[in-house]
């Protein structure tokens, strides 16, 4: 199995019903692939949207409708798009259940070159500093 | 009833070209540039800069996109002197002008950039944040101790222009915007002396009602004209 699947839906298995999650760009955006099959999980890109899909079908793609990473994705019914001090304002303001993030470095765990944390810190090289979610997790 | 409609008109004079909005511009100018990976940034402004030959700008902005790409395209023309950016990882031209020298690049962790964009057009004198304690981040800036919590005190950031991108303007230039093109215009929309906003559609006054207006007319100084050529 490629590793990056491994990473993928390890990480889909700490996901719970009901949680909003941010996206980091790349990997993380394929651990939604991997969540167990009736858990209902919000993504949140950091970009502007929550409700974060997939594009559902080639062709689909929309230039004003991508991950943080430039790449088209989809929107769910129900989904919300706002500003990045918002954006950043459910990341600071611990409204998250859990955050992944590329990451060549954590503070808790040394998985190279990707990863994930729920540490307090989650140190980026891509140059995020993504806090952590809501106290107690 | 006539002097009245000439009342009106006159102050629907915002919609102007490309050419002219980027006239305006000086080189040296400090610009704050809405995107998000070029998604939701003045592509057509962007591309008028850099034929006019803009150089030394200083330029606010979530990141320089990729090498063929928004901010990324005044990156290859060499008109910026000077970036605040979340992240440059994205383009490999950013950072070889910045290990030549050539730019220098200030990063800000993204939400802390938002926000100082936010204080600036909100009249705040800075911002209180958690972000960065404890990290290089921190260097040289202020702290102070709330409740016995230690904050960074992030400063507003200002620019002469802000060069916006939107989904739909009206003719007085209320703006509304799309899913993730919205990011960080909205906030410089505040933040700067001059507004220019390029939107993609220009719809009639009444048409974007009150509850779905994100910027409202008052903060933009120009609209960018569409192109003409109109299906010829």
């Amino acid at each position: 199995m490629d590793d990056k699947v491994i990473i993928a839906s390890r990480v889909a298995l700490e996901l719970a019903a009901g949680e909003l999650v941010n996206l980091g760009i790349g990997l993380p955006t394929m651990v939604a692939n991997y969540l167990p099959p009736g858990v209902e999980v919000f993504f949140q890109s950091e970009n502007g949207l929550i409700g974060v899909q997939p594009v559902p079908a080639a062709g689909l793609e929309d230039e004003f409708l991508t991950d943080a990473g430039g790449t088209p994705v989809g929107a769910l019914p129900g989904a919300c798009a706002f500003d990045s001090a918002f954006s950043f304002g459910l990341i600071r303001g611990g409204h998250l259940a859990a955050t992944v993030s590329a990451a060549w470095r954590s503070t808790r765990r040394a998985i190279s070159p990707t990863g994930w944390c729920r540490a307090r810190w989650c140190r980026a090289w891509a140059g995020r500093w993504t806090s952590s979610p809501a106290p107690g997790r | 009833m006539a002097t009245i409609a000439a009342l009106a008109t006159s102050r629907l004079q915002k919609a102007i070209g490309v050419e002219r909005a980027a006239e305006m511009i000086p080189d040296g100018a400090v610009l704050m540039i809405g995107g998000f990976m070029g998604v939701g940034s003045p592509h057509r402004l962007i591309a008028e800069l850099v034929r006019a030959g803009r150089k030394d700008l200083t330029v606010i902005c979530n990141d320089t996109s990729r090498p063929d790409n928004g901010i990324g395209l005044l990156i290859g023309a060499r008109a910026i002197r000077k970036v605040i950016a979340s992240h440059i990882g994205t383009n490999p031209e950013t950072q070889k002008q910045m290990i030549a020298g050539d730019i220098e690049v200030e990063l800000v962790p993204q939400g802390t950039l938002a926000e100082q964009v936010r204080a600036g057009g909100y009249g705040l004198g800075g911002v209180l944040t958690p972000t960065g304690i404890g990290t290089p981040v921190e260097v040289g800036k202020q702290t102070i101790v709330v409740d016995g919590k230690t904050f960074l005190v992030e400063k507003p950031l200002r620019a002469d222009f802000a060069l916006i991108a939107a989904k739909r303007a009206d003719y007085r230039g209320n703006l509304e915007y799309e899913m993730t093109a919205r990011n960080f215009n909205p906030l410089m929309a505040m933040a700067a002396a001059t507004v220019i906003a390029e939107p993609i559609e220009i719809v009639p006054t009444g048409v974007i009602a009150p509850d779905h207006v994100v910027t409202p007319h008052v903060l933009v100084d120009y609209i960018i004209e569409r192109n003409r050529t109109h299906g010829r």
